[in-house]
């Protein structure tokens, strides 16, 4: 396996962790009763892991595609 | 009437420059019009059109407008939109380019071309071809009735707003049927910068204007509808399991979409697709997330609405005026058509390269092929414009199964394009059985269990393409 293919699977694998907050982990996390910094536990949460998508693609394109 | 002239002339002058940007790459940017220029631009589009191109087509006025419009009306199971979008771009950024680079290598340009050439089967390209063709007919329509919505708020009720936004819409595909893949991706660079500005603008001026930010938006709203925040109902749509499976169903099923897929085959080489996908998903991020929060500023508010989907638009209207109204309502409108620039070159793409040439005139010329194109440009344009004004029942059913039935896709499309023992036999039974299961979880029993519909057909069409592949395969 090249090198490159070994860090686009550990991506993958960062990529597969978001993908069980955003989806499995809800129940979780919906709770009305719980806040944090004023905003509602269910809503931060979704928020903090949408925004790491952006963030980790971001990541992954330098380290993939501009210093491979 | 002052307001609604100034709204109305905002609207009309950026409609005209859409128009003209069009024409002109036409005009200029198309030398000699091969079938692949038509469809996929040349495979030649650089990072910066690549990118809006595909942000202006998958946002369309119905994300624009209804994602606020669901928060309005129901709060917290909005999330979903934000969460299938999220998956959507982790999961394209690594399958995107492993596609695009199979499209380049073997000149494919619609995603019914992939199948004939994975599957070696007419019978499949055509079926997806059609299932790509019926399931999108109502989202050329939805789009020119989401036009009218933004009209019939942006012009105080001044104009007869269904005509006019037919009107727009045929505009919109005069470019279309001249350039192309050419002038929709051009003109989308606009179109999608548009959208964004008004996306993020607009939703972090209201939040700022009336809550000075998000903790105080929310403070509001719980005092508004407690129930708005968190997700609340035990059973049926909008529950926690619908939202769920809602937003993974939705996010396995976002780029099988046909027009999509031909968004992604433009790219001049997959640096240039990857780099458009992580920027798209940035767009996702500033845009849709501030558009659909305006629906909480308006329940926090307390404003009164009798449509739903106005709540952007209205709260724009009522706190900056005419112009802003203007400027965002344009925005709206550019959502909607330049997604049905898309939906419909990439249905009489997939009618003249698939059912035309792939099936009815193997032998038919390049320039025979553009000319079914053109024609299917036109037809699909006068299907949706009765649509719009006839608006019979059926397409809302079309439009709820949707989703369910272009996802049935997915085992062929992705599966496909990884796996070599995944055979047509597989593929084919899995999409028969994950349609009749999707349509009857739709319809008979709909979101059985507060389960999608989506997953109830992908949890059949799954194991029975594996299976049945495993039993098909020989090798080869």
């Amino acid at each position: 396996m090249s090198r490159k293919t070994a860090t686009e699977r550990r991506f993958i694998a960062v990529a597969a962790v978001i993908w069980f907050m955003l989806s499995v982990v809800l129940p979780v996390v919906n709770r009305p009763d719980v806040h944090v910094v004023g905003i509602p536990l269910l809503w931060f949460w979704v928020l903090v892991w949408v925004f790491a998508v952006p963030i980790l693609l971001t990541i992954a394109y330098y380290v993939l595609e501009v210093r491979p | 009437m002052i307001e609604a002239t100034i709204a109305t002339l905002i609207i009309a002058i950026i409609l005209a420059i859409t128009f003209i940007i069009g024409i002109l790459a036409y005009k200029l940017r198309i030398k000699v019009l091969r079938v692949d220029t038509y469809m996929v631009a040349g495979r030649a589009l650089g990072f910066v059109v690549t990118f809006l191109n595909m942000a202006a087509v998958i946002y369309s006025g119905f994300a624009f407008l209804g994602a606020s419009g669901w928060a309005y009306a129901f709060g917290a199971p909005v999330l979903y939109i934000w969460i299938y979008g999220a998956l959507a771009y982790t999961f394209a950024f690594f399958f995107a380019p492993r596609i695009w680079e199979i499209a380049k290598g073997q000149g494919l340009l619609t995603q019914a071309d992939f199948f004939m050439w994975r599957y070696g089967s007419k019978l499949l390209m055509v079926l997806t071809a059609l299932v790509g063709i019926t399931f999108n007919i109502p989202y050329g329509q939805l789009q020119i009735l989401t036009t009218k919505y933004v009209l019939d708020l942006s012009t105080y009720g001044a104009l007869p707003t269904l005509h006019v936004a037919v009107i727009s819409f045929v505009v919109v595909m005069i470019y279309v049927f001249l350039g192309g893949m050419v002038s929709v991706a051009i003109t989308n660079v606009f179109l999608g910068a548009i959208m964004l500005a008004a996306m993020l603008g607009g939703g972090l001026s209201l939040i700022f204007y009336y809550f000075g930010g998000l903790p105080g938006l929310f403070a509001a709203v719980e005092l508004a509808s407690p129930k708005h925040t968190y997700l609340w109902a035990a059973v049926g749509r909008n529950s926690i399991q619908w939202v769920i499976t809602a937003a993974v169903g939705c996010g396995l099923g976002f780029w099988v979409w046909p027009q999509l897929a031909q968004m992604v085959f433009p790219a001049k080489d997959a640096k240039v697709l990857r780099r458009s996908i992580t920027m798209t998903s940035w767009y996702h991020v500033l845009g849709i997330i501030w558009a659909s929060l305006t629906g909480l500023v308006a329940l926090g508010l307390g404003m009164k609405l009798a449509v739903a989907d106005h709540a952007f638009l209205a709260l724009i209207r009522d706190t900056f005026g005419p112009v802003a109204l203007g400027f965002i309502g344009a925005a709206g409108m550019a959502a909607a058509l330049s997604s049905a620039a898309g939906i419909i070159l990439t249905q009489a793409s997939l009618l003249s390269r698939n059912i035309y040439q792939g099936w009815i005139k193997p032998g038919a010329s390049e320039n025979e092929v553009i000319l079914v194109s053109r024609l299917g440009i036109v037809v699909f344009t006068i299907i949706s414009v009765i649509l719009a004004y006839t608006a019979p029942a059926y397409i809302v059913y079309l439009l709820l199964v949707g989703y369910t039935g272009i996802t049935q896709m997915f085992p062929g499309w992705v599966l496909g394009s990884i796996w070599k023992w995944i055979t047509r036999e597989g593929v084919l039974a899995g999409l028969i059985v994950g349609l009749v299961v999707g349509v009857l979880t739709c319809f008979v029993w709909p979101d059985y269990l507060g389960i999608h519909s989506i997953i109830w057909g992908l949890l059949f069409n799954l194991p029975i393409t594996l299976v049945v592949s495993k039993l098909t395969y020989r090798g080869g």
